[in-house]
């Protein structure tokens, strides 16, 4: 009787709270109402001498007198792994290091750039950037602090140099860095940076945030420096108050930030929440302010007829269909089946590209454009070169030209005098591609597409950690192990140049002594090469855009390796009260305009 | 008896060291690398194959074990290639909420599987145990995930707070951001999980509890405790239970590690801070350091569960105890 006792005296304590709390007072607060002065420290206590307009020829908003300051709202979202803006290219790291890392410019929505922590744009009239576009003059703005109150220098561009040119300290967004031979200090706004060669995307090199030199590390300890996730001093809109591992991430105003009366918002409360569709329900019910990772049709159109707002999205991932020029079993030939340039072109032809595009397309809300090259993406360097056309009869006779075709009927064609391969080999290939990016409908689209002009498109989809890993860890993706590869990655803001080296030139064939190159079509083609050596090395715009256009057009007419198209990753919603903010296509991440939010009451 | 948990846990140490040599090689025999999460953004090639030798993967494997058994030999087990955060900050920040959602659950678990199994074999064939039976088979087969999905799309989207419009139960974290502590606000962000965690351990345990009860209460010693006159309740929960339980204590020491292990779907689901999501993230980045710190801690937990269930048997049953002091 007595363990009977016992076990009633456990049981029943615990059945009671939860009938009592099922019951009881509410679990959750409210969410956070407006509060349109509420601890809202319109000053900041030594906000840089330039209080008026904050963004010369930039679109930043000047603090206007009616807009409301302070409130909290709360953002779910996934976990960054890490808020130093020079270890990691995720986007969802990208989300949350807007709102804490703040650079010399930045793009804004219309792809302009705008000053933030600079105080002028280097130019060769001002003195300040050199013909050659080896020397650049950087200005910052007087005054500037860091958050923790300890002015901000021009020593912390160096010290961000320091950090990105060490091969020791694991930057992994170092791009440029390499190219600098010195950076000269002669007072605390300015910093003079030289190159070894011209170096045209001089002017993302600090776009991404200053490292402080204090409240950090050594250069080579980077990535184990608790500055990482704490992130004191920064000099962003806001401050990491807390961090609590996979749960949320406070972020509080910084009062030391450059624009006057900016943020608006006192607090943002980052809230991880691991499945997609529990961060939804969190926003249709009043627990979220911001959900930015909105995927899927149904579900976009659902929460936009709930009265939510788009504010963000759809960034511009590059989505690509890669051809595997060489042979996968042996690398130094054609491949047996792609090596016929006529192939590239039937398989590109048969294709209606939007049906796969446009795939993401969410009713009315977005539309997908067909982008043609990498380089539209950048309106100073778009060369909106025309699309293959849609013409599965004119695909059938490339492929009868081309030596293929359906001689025993069972729908599928053959080799009969092609190229390459071998006769009667099937024109059977495989398409490689990573789960769960939601593409499985449109691999489906593809393989009844080409199934339509005899082609037997099969597809293997492998884990994204597998396919994206390395040429040592075994991706078949560096070891050219695939015939038509479906892949993305993001454009490679905010210059074409990283990616045209990376992607197109024959220094980026993947190898085993040169495993880490990205030419996974293994385009070998010197005069590519030339041009993309040429775009490189000067600043000139038009100059610059020509080479693009002549490279972007010998891949798409000559080549054909590819075809890319711009993708909807991810579309972002939010409570209709919260305002200020705005879409920006050219892969600023989501919350860059964070400053610029508040909450209408 | 001293001396049995002395030899146990001094044959522990080799097994350990076993584990991790398999366990080491295992991981690197799995396609896929912790340098993919680099790959798709501005991460020139260049600075990839940097990365690749500061992280040390440049090595030979048989270097990189040693490495990194030497390091664990004094007591650092790495650094997150991930977040860069020594590996033992990450598992101990993980460590409380596991405990807190699995060992509630685990509580509530037992309390009601033990009466739900002793009624089930007490009541054999009647309607109450005919229910419960069906109820444990639906508990088994309902996978927690949808369990969990089901229990939100209920509790939070669907049922509101009548007082507050707000819904009735939360469906995400430990505890409401932002907001000062109250008890009531955990044991609420508590119930969705544990509900959808502990459906399926109560379906398991009863029946296991049951079967184990039916074969006791037929034994003659019961019925010589009934004859004796004593009260059924002092039967069944004095003389029956504590003899059916030892099967159960095993199966319930085997489930211990996930004290320190946590439930995945559960902590995906409900985004509960735990041991689960940090050893399915680090899978999915490969990586390697977590893994091996989060594998290791959990054979030793087994190991140590194993021993606890041998000790806790030993007390339940004499003849155990005797069979091993021979």
């Amino acid at each position: 009787m007595k363990r009977t006792i016992t076990y009633i005296t456990f049981a029943l304590p615990v059945v009671v709270m939860m009938l009592l709390t099922a019951c009881g007072p509410a679990a959750i607060p409210a969410p956070e109402a407006t509060s349109p002065a509420a601890g809202g420290e319109a000053t900041s206590p030594a906000a840089g001498g330039e209080a008026t307009s904050p963004a010369a020829g930039g679109e930043a908003t000047s603090p206007a007198v009616n807009i409301p300051t302070g409130g909290t709202i709360k953002y779910v979202n996934l976990e960054p792994a890490t808020l130093n803006p020079y270890l990691r290219p995720e986007q969802i790291a990208w989300q949350a290091i807007a709102l804490i890392s703040t650079g010399l410019v930045d793009l804004n929505s219309k792809g302009e750039w705008v000053l933030e922590l600079a105080s002028e744009i280097p130019s060769v009239d001002t003195n300040t950037l050199s013909e050659d576009g080896m020397v650049v003059t950087w200005k910052l703005r007087p005054n500037l602090k860091w958050s923790d109150g300890t002015p901000l220098t021009s020593d912390d561009l160096v010290f961000t140099w320091e950090v990105c040119s060490n091969p020791n300290s694991g930057c992994a967004i170092n791009a440029g860095f390499s190219k600098i031979t010195n950076i000269e200090t002669p007072d605390e706004i300015t910093a003079i940076v030289h190159y070894i060669t011209p170096y045209p995307a001089w002017m993302a090199q600090f776009r991404n945030g200053i490292l402080p030199r204090h409240g950090t590390g050594a250069p080579e300890d980077m990535l184990n420096w608790d500055w990482n996730r704490t992130v004191n001093p920064t000099s962003g809109p806001f401050i990491v108050k807390e961090w609590v591992a996979a749960d949320h991430i406070t972020f509080e105003r910084n009062p030391y930030y450059w624009e006057e009366g900016k943020p608006y918002l006192d607090q943002i409360f980052w809230l991880v929440v691991p499945d997609l569709e529990v961060q939804r329900q969190m926003l249709m019910h009043g627990e979220a302010d911001i959900d930015a990772w909105i995927a899927g049709e149904a579900q976009v159109l659902e929460t936009a007829s709930a009265g939510f707002t788009i504010g963000g999205g759809p960034t511009p991932f590059w989505n690509r269909i890669q051809f595997n020029l060489m042979n996968p079993q042996n690398l130094s030939h054609p491949h047996p089946l792609l090596g016929d340039v006529r192939v590239r072109q039937a398989i590109l032809t048969a294709l209606n590209l939007k049906d796969v595009t446009y795939n993401w397309n969410v009713g009315d809300l977005f539309k997908a454009n067909l982008l043609t090259s990498l380089y539209d993406l950048w309106p100073q360097f778009a060369c909106n070169l025309p699309a293959f056309p849609y013409d599965p009869e004119g695909a059938k006779a490339l492929l009868d030209a081309a030596g293929w075709k359906d001689l025993d009927g069972n729908g599928v064609r053959e080799c009969h005098g092609c190229q390459y391969a071998q006769e009667g080999t099937p024109l059977r290939l495989r398409v490689a591609t990573y789960a769960n990016w939601g593409q499985e409908d449109n691999e489906l689209v593809m393989v009844d597409e080409l199934k339509n002009v005899g082609i037997d498109l099969y597809l293997q989809n492998y884990e994204a950690t597998v396919m994206y890993s390395s040429w040592a860890d075994g991706s078949f993706m560096y070891r050219g192990d695939f015939d038509v590869l479906w892949w993305d990655h993001d454009p490679g803001m905010p210059d074409p140049q990283f990616r045209t080296d990376t992607f197109y030139t024959s220094a980026y064939i993947p190898t085993e002594t040169n495993p880490t190159g990205m030419n996974m079509s293994r385009i070998n083609d010197p005069e590519i090469d030339q041009w993309a050596k040429e775009a490189g090395s000067i600043i000139d715009v038009n100059a610059r855009k020509a080479l693009y256009c002549k490279i972007a057009n010998k891949i798409n007419k000559v080549i054909v390796s590819e075809q890319a198209n711009g993708v909807l990753d991810n579309f972002a919603f939010s409570n209709p009260k919260l305002k200020g903010w705005s879409v920006n296509e050219l892969y600023s991440p989501f919350g860059w305009d964070a400053e610029d939010w508040y909450l209408e009451p | 008896m001293r001396r049995y948990i002395a030899r146990r846990l001094l044959q522990s140490i080799p097994l350990l060291l076993l584990v991790s040599i398999v366990i080491f090689y295992v991981l690197r025999l799995v396609p896929g690398g912790p340098l993919s999460v680099f790959a798709r953004g501005q991460t020139s090639p260049e600075a990839l194959a940097q990365i690749r030798i500061k992280l040390g993967l440049d090595q030979p494997l048989i270097v990189q074990y040693f490495h990194w058994l030497g390091q664990t030999l004094q007591g650092n087990l790495g650094n997150s290639y991930d977040t860069g955060r020594p590996v033992l900050t990450e598992i101990l920040a993980r460590v409380g909420p596991t405990f807190y959602l699995i060992g509630s659950t685990f509580l509530l678990v037992l309390i009601i599987s033990i009466l739900v199994g002793v009624i089930s074999a007490v009541r054999q064939y009647s309607a109450l145990d005919i229910g419960i039976t069906t109820f444990t088979f639906i508990g088994q087969a309902l996978p927690v995930f949808w369990v969990g999905l089901v229990l939100i799309l209920i509790f939070f989207s669907t049922l509101s707070n009548p007082s507050t419009g707000l819904p009735l139960l939360p469906a995400s974290g430990m505890y409401s951001v932002g907001k000062p502590f109250s008890v009531w606000d955990w044991l609420a962000h508590l119930i969705l999980p544990m509900v959808a965690l502990g459906l399926g351990w109560i379906s398991w345990y009863s029946r296991y509890l049951r079967a184990s009860m039916l074969d006791v209460i037929h034994q003659d010693y019961i019925r010589t405790a009934r004859a004796k006159g004593l009260k059924e309740n002092v039967v069944i929960f004095k003389h029956a239970l504590k003899n059916a339980a030892i099967p159960l204590v095993t199966v319930v020491a085997l489930d211990l590690p996930t004290l320190f292990g946590g439930s995945l779907f559960a902590e995906i689901i409900f985004s509960w801070p735990g041991m689960g999501r940090l050893f399915y993230h680090a899978v999915e980045r490969r990586d390697y350091p977590i893994l091996m710190g989060t594998i290791l801690i959990t054979a030793a937990m087994m190991i140590l569960a194993n021993l606890i269930a041998d000790i806790v048997c030993s007390y339940l049953d004499p003849l155990i105890r005797y069979e091993k002091s021979r």
